[in-house]
């Protein structure tokens, strides 16, 4: 009992950790592979809790996490990204050290609302985790100015809100899972079609 | 009979798949008459016995009154489609999806609004936002892929915080009905806190609102209607479930936030009324300026609630027939812009009609029973002065800055070109249905 824990709990920081890399980043690539570890992580992290409560839709979270977000929609912008050179740039007007230290006062911010006023209702191990993975996928979402990296700030957003799912026992977690990934692919989708109408500079445009 | 209505929606969705552009059409219209139909026997049953429980299924009178307004616009933007989409220049998504999606949409609003589970609730509002988004990218402009963007982005950190809400609200009360849950204060409050956040995006409310004016001013038309007539409404009832069970745990504070932020929404949408300068946005906005009103009505207590769904039930129609009437004005003059348009009266004559009628009932001039609604809501504000000076003044400003900007459309010098006279009757028919029902409410209040 207290090993698994312990388990989740060191997954959890991981995921954080990995979050903090997509931050740094101002390339597309690096941040793609970094979603996708995140999202190989917390498929683990999905399995083990599954396998602890011998939940089946646990198990089915950990199988779409790991073959949705983990591989096929990185595969997709990896192939966007090697198809057209304009992704290859950096993003030039992301300051990414004061985006780094943002994500570190958010990251307190967000263990400081939870212990004031989640602990209360939760009160679980790691509890704080999916709250600050929350806060910094927002942040990657309103910073970030194109499309592409939106794109992976939402499935971090995914990846939170199922975390956060996982962690208290929701009835309804493979649903939501289920119609969030269809989301992710939905959101892709528009990206790689509206390449395709208006070619790539325009599509820095997207901004959410 | 409840499980008919997502069958019929489901039917057309995966024939309307089929190559064929007639039958796609004569489908989709069939069934949306069919879902329509269930949907007055529904609320007619809903009235005789107060609640429906089947299978997995629970209908009071809210949900009922939203699951007819879903139908009815779902039925009047399957018969005002086929005339739109003849007159759309160049495709982004291809045509032969749209009929799908369009039975698609309908079906995942209706899905949201039978189901008494809020989890599965939310699963249905967030799938309205995958269809409704490939919908309003229908047109190839440019400004519709980025609406529909901005709406997908803004509306998934929505429905983050809405799922946060519902993960407080089942760990404290072991259900997600909502009909049986009950939390303790503390809970209620940041469960009913996270949704007004979370479902207040899909509402429109104020600060969360930036999706909605892009996605309903840009998407086609027919897609408009539902957006602004049947989903706000929709995902109003799913924060309206979570606010109930707020107020009967004795979360009382969260009836002053919500009112808060409903008043913010109608003075903000109110004010940007004033300078638009396309006629769909500026619908858009009225869209917002209502919701805000309702959503400030049902923090009023059983009369603002009863006065808050009444407002949305004309307010569905009303604005229906304004985004068709949009349509037409949109083929007949090829522009969306207000200032070159005029003379409605003269060149489309029942267009412009609809447009007068949808314009008063949306800002609530008698004899529509929105003005009714409104001053209801305005009388049970009247214990804060506050707000009741706000609620006045953004419906006062509304009403001027609309009927103003829909004047100038319909009188004056005769411009557009002439259109087949189905396509007007269209908006003339959701308008007269809101006129109607108007009476109606009058001669029942009479009695």
């Amino acid at each position: 009992m207290f090993a698994t824990e312990t388990v989740v709990e060191f997954l959890g920081i991981l995921v954080i950790l990995v979050t903090f890399e997509i931050l740094s980043q101002s390339y597309m690539k690096p941040m793609v592979n970094a979603i996708a570890i995140q999202s190989i992580l917390l498929s683990i992290l999905f399995a083990v809790i599954g396998i602890q409560r011998h939940a089946t839709e646990l198990m089915v979270i950990a199988v779409l996490t790991f073959s949705i977000r983990g591989v096929l929609i990185p595969s997709i912008i990896s192939w966007d990204i090697k198809k057209n050179p304009i992704w290859s740039y950096r993003e030039l007007e992301t300051m990414v050290s004061s985006l780094v230290l943002t994500g570190v006062i958010l990251a307190i911010i967000g263990y400081i609302v939870y212990r004031m006023i989640f602990h209360t209702v939760f009160n679980i191990r790691g509890g704080a985790l999916p709250v600050v993975l929350l806060l910094l996928s927002f942040l990657i979402i309103i910073a970030r100015k194109n499309a592409v990296a939106q794109l992976i700030g939402y499935i971090s957003e995914e990846n939170a809100l199922l975390y956060a799912s996982a962690l208290l026992n929701l009835p309804v977690i493979l649903e939501a899972g289920v119609f969030l990934d269809l989301l992710g692919i939905a959101l892709a989708g528009i990206i790689l079609a509206a390449e395709k109408e208006y070619g790539h500079v325009e599509l820095e445009e997207l901004v959410g | 009979m409840l499980w008919l209505l997502l069958i019929f929606p489901l039917v057309a969705c995966l024939l309307s798949l089929l190559p064929f552009r007639r039958l796609r059409e004569a489908i989709t219209l069939t069934l949306s008459t069919l879902t329509f139909a269930l949907s007055v026997y529904l609320m007619v049953k809903v009235i005789k016995t107060g609640k429906v429980a089947e299978s997995v299924f629970y209908v009071d009178l809210y949900s009922a009154i939203i699951v007819l307004l879903v139908a009815s616009v779902y039925f009047l933007s399957a018969l005002y489609s086929p005339f739109y989409l003849r007159n759309v220049k160049e495709f982004f998504l291809k045509r032969r999806y749209y009929y799908s999606l369009l039975n698609a949409f309908a079906l995942t609003m209706l899905f949201a609004s039978l189901t008494p589970n809020l989890g599965l609730m939310w699963v249905g509002l967030e799938a309205t936002t995958i269809v409704s988004a490939l919908l309003i990218t229908l047109e190839k402009k440019k400004a519709s892929v980025e609406a529909a963007w901005r709406y997908v982005i803004v509306a998934s950190v929505g429905l983050g915080f809405a799922l946060l809400s519902l993960v407080v609200l089942y760990h404290s009360s072991k259900t997600l009905n909502w009909y049986s849950a009950r939390l303790p204060a503390y809970q209620a409050t940041l469960a009913a806190t996270l949704a007004l956040i979370g479902f207040g995006t899909k509402i429109g409310l104020f600060p969360m609102h930036t999706w909605l004016p892009d996605a309903h001013g840009t998407a086609p038309p027919p897609v408009s209607a539902m957006l602004s007539a049947s989903l706000l409404p929709v995902a109003f009832l799913a924060y309206f479930r979570v606010f109930s069970i707020a107020i009967s745990s004795n979360a009382h504070v969260v009836a002053g936030i919500t009112a808060f932020f409903g008043v913010m929404t109608a003075l903000m949408a109110a004010l940007l009324t004033i300078p638009q300068q396309i006629f769909k946005r500026l619908f858009a906005y009225s869209s917002m300026d209502v919701m805000g009103i309702a959503t400030t009505g049902i923090a009023l207590g059983k009369e603002g609630i009863l006065a808050s769904f009444l407002l949305l039930i004309i307010h569905g129609f009303a604005k229906a027939g304004l985004f068709y009437g949009s349509g037409n004005v949109m083929v007949s003059y090829r522009t969306g812009r207000i200032d070159d348009v005029s003379g409605l009266l003269s060149s489309l004559k029942l267009t412009g009609i609809a447009l007068i009628l949808g314009s008063l009932a949306v800002t609530g001039a008698p004899p529509f029973a929105s003005f009714i609604a409104e001053l209801v809501i305005l009388a049970c504000s009247l214990r804060n002065p506050a707000l009741t000076a706000a609620l006045a003044a953004a419906i006062l400003i509304s009403f001027s800055s609309i009927n103003y900007h829909v004047t100038k459309m319909t009188f004056g010098e005769r411009r557009g070109e002439k259109i087949p006279v189905y396509a007007e009757a269209i908006p003339l028919l959701s308008a007269l249905i809101a006129l109607g029902i108007s009476f109606g409410v009058l001669g029942v209040l009479l009695i």
